[in-house]
């Protein structure tokens, strides 16, 4: 089974992904020297984003080789389009997200067109660096949470990615969604409401309680 | 917004920036405690499965692309100083087209380049390299890659392949671009060639230059997929340039004969490689020698045979015969154009602890092993006297894992061999349209199949074919299936 995170009954184990990973000031220098032409700050803003971006396709896509292939596609649209960026309109981190979204959304119409669909996870995939030993009775799997964040309307899903995979904050997942922050909290209340459900209570639902 | 939205929000904000833990927050709202855990605990689980790292490799490797098309290394890619003019945009567009090309692993049909609108930079250069590139908006470099040497544009194509090159990791990757370089050169000779375009001797030299170095390169590290590759486009280039000879000026004329070398080469080392993997799908191994060249060097086996020679498509008893050792008494030597079989099952040689007979069918007449040695002719009874040759005399092994066939009216032969799991067919002999017979490479078969290929090899060697008396009949062996593979 393709393990992917511990999940305990501590809060302190609750495993959020890091939510200000930099200050604004310097992500806003960071940015705008990048707008430049400084390759050092394209570099730092590439570490800076390029796991949350990761997360964000594997939350999509749930294939770590197809999540690796976008990731890629959507620095290099960023490299292409950062000399556009202003300031006035969203947050650096709404920006990148929104090229992101667009890249899944380019990505799901060449699978129709193809008529193949994502594969999931092969065995093995997944980088896990947690003790197997000590944590394999408590996690879920990336694949379970892939197969309940299915079942979600695409605007919720997209609430959960932002929200849980990138991390983004209600203020700026509502600005890279174009929505009002009312309008987000509700998708993501709704969304996380039938995780639980499924997660917890359906039949075949992976007993998330008894996990904890 | 209701009030359990409102807290379960507040709640999830708080924890995703470390401000509260899942007590703190059950604690501040005891009236929905109940509700909240179970929705914490579900969205901490999502969240907690989605913590997720990229591969340590891929994480290297795709920063080390990401720098280079931020142009922090296009000194390396470009191999001289980008100069201040060609800003950060069109680089990043250009490299960006490169990797793109790089990913797509193209193979066969040349992009079609649209309009250029924007002449962005001369990539100074004794040869004045060019870069164009198209519309601000599309990003696609203006190499063109249908370019032809000759064509304003073909440094930049060249300038193009170096890119993608720089921009390969690992051997494999590079060995891929150069895979592509290759066989893009050929594709040029026959596109030249097709336009009626003379070709001169510096793009014979192009493609040696880049098919040499991944001849001598593949050996037992490359993997199945590269060989096949390896194979495929030095037979390729083999053909483009065969093909392409009547478009050759006087000193590319020269090279030819040297060039074709290379590219027999690559087929050879390739085929000797492959058919040793296990990994290998079944293989047609198709002759590529002449055998009015087969003739020159004379066959070396331990006893004297004849060697069948037939060359050309005028073909004369005097010219295209050779007799063949002296034959025993009352055996036909050279087929039976009345078209009956005859074999004389007196032994004629004996090779090995091998007794041969002859066998003569139609226009062919050569030597066979005897049943005793495990060998029989299948699909012929001559007990009650001589039969009608059929268009194939079967000549097969006792546990059916070498068939020889013959083709009675063009001597072409076959041989199956079921080996490893897999059935190749090798054509050790064939009369192309035109007239030209192909043979197989002894020393490669005996290299790659091993004491399997004696047998065949000496029904081979005393193969003799008597020339039509009249206008002859063309009977066409059966088609080879499966994979096409060049046996030199």
């Amino acid at each position: 089974m393709a393990l992917v995170a511990s999940f305990r009954n501590e809060v302190s184990g609750l495993e959020f992904p890091p939510s200000q990973f930099v200050s604004p000031e310097l992500e806003r220098e960071t940015v705008d020297r990048a707008r430049s032409g400084d390759q050092q700050a394209l570099a730092d803003l590439y570490d800076w984003y390029m796991p949350r971006v990761y997360r964000y396709a594997v939350a999509h896509l749930g294939n770590s080789v197809e999540a690796e292939d976008l990731t890629e596609e959507v620095f290099l649209k960023v490299l292409g389009a950062i000399g556009d960026f202003r300031w006035r309109e969203v947050p650096f981190s709404s920006w990148l997200f929104r090229i992101a979204h667009n890249q899944v959304a380019t990505h799901f119409r060449r699978a129709a067109q193809r008529g193949g669909a994502t594969t999931a996870i092969p065995e093995g995939m997944i980088d896990w660096r947690h003790d197997l030993a000590t944590t394999v009775e408590e996690r879920i799997t990336l694949e379970e949470v892939r197969r309940a964040t299915e079942q979600l309307p695409d605007a919720q899903r997209e609430v959960i990615a932002l929200r849980f995979a990138v991390g983004l904050s209600i203020a700026d997942t509502a600005k890279t969604l174009g929505k009002r922050e009312g309008n987000v909290k509700a998708l993501q209340h709704k969304a996380v409401a039938r995780l639980q459900k499924i997660l917890i209570t359906e039949p075949g639902g992976v007993e998330l309680s008894k996990r904890l | 917004m209701t009030e359990f939205e409102a807290r379960l929000s507040e709640c999830l904000e708080a924890m995703r920036e470390g401000r509260w833990d899942l007590d703190e927050c059950l604690r501040r709202y005891p009236q929905h405690a109940d509700a909240l855990r179970p929705h914490l605990l579900a969205a901490a689980a999502v969240a907690g499965a989605y913590n997720v790292e990229p591969r340590d490799e891929f994480a290297r490797t795709a920063r080390e692309r990401f720098l280079i098309a931020s142009g922090q290394r296009l000194r390396e890619a470009y191999d001289r100083e980008p100069a201040p003019s060609f800003f950060a945009a069109a680089r990043v567009r250009f490299l960006m087209a490169a990797h793109k090309m790089k990913r797509s692993e193209r193979r066969s049909a040349p992009r079609v380049v649209s309009l250029m609108e924007r002449h962005f930079r001369a990539l100074a250069g004794a040869a004045a390299v060019m870069v164009l590139f198209l519309s601000f908006s599309a990003y696609t470099v203006a190499s063109a890659n249908g370019a032809l040497p000759g064509d304003w544009q073909y440094p930049v194509k060249l300038q193009t392949e170096r890119v993608r090159l720089a921009l390969a990791f690992g051997d494999g990757a590079k060995r891929h671009v150069k895979l592509d370089i290759a066989e893009e050169r050929a594709r040029e000779i026959e596109r030249m060639h097709r336009k009626g375009r003379i070709i001169g001797p510096g793009v014979l030299d192009r493609l040696v230059e880049q098919t040499k170095p991944l001849v001598s390169d593949a050996g037992a590290s490359w993997d199945t997929g590269d060989l096949t590759r390896l194979q495929a486009v030095t037979e390729y280039e083999k053909t483009a340039l065969q093909e392409a000879q009547p478009s050759l000026d006087v000193e590319a004329q020269d090279k030819l004969a040297a060039a074709v070398q290379v590219m027999l080469q690559g087929v050879t080392v390739s085929n000797e490689l492959l058919l040793q993997r296990d990994d290998r799908p079944p293989a047609v191994l198709t002759p590529s020698r002449s055998l009015s060249a087969l003739a020159a060097t004379p066959m070396p086996t331990e006893t004297a045979t004849p060697t069948a020679i037939e060359s050309g498509p005028s073909q004369t008893p005097e010219a295209s015969t050779t007799p063949g050792a002296s034959p025993t008494a009352g055996a036909p030597t050279t087929g039976t154009p009345s078209g009956d079989v005859a074999i004389n099952p007196t032994p004629e040689k004996v090779r090995g602890a091998v007794s041969w007979i002859r066998l003569s069918a139609g226009r062919i007449s050569t030597l066979i092993p005897l049943p005793v040695d495990g060998w029989f002719i299948a699909g012929i009874d001559t007990t009650d006297g001589p039969a009608a040759a059929p268009p194939l005399v079967r000549v097969q092994n006792a546990d059916g894992t070498s068939l020889i066939t013959l083709n009675t009216r063009n001597g072409d032969m076959y041989w199956f061999i079921a080996r490893s799991g897999r059935f190749d067919e090798v054509q050790m002999r064939i009369q192309h349209a035109d007239g030209q017979v192909y043979v197989a490479d002894r020393d490669f078969l005996r290299a790659v199949y091993g004491d399997d290929a004696e047998i065949p090899l000496f029904v081979f060697e005393n193969l003799e074919v008597t020339p039509p008396t009249s206008v002859p009949t063309p009977t066409a062996t059966p088609a080879p299936a499966g994979t096409a593979t060049a046996l030199p």
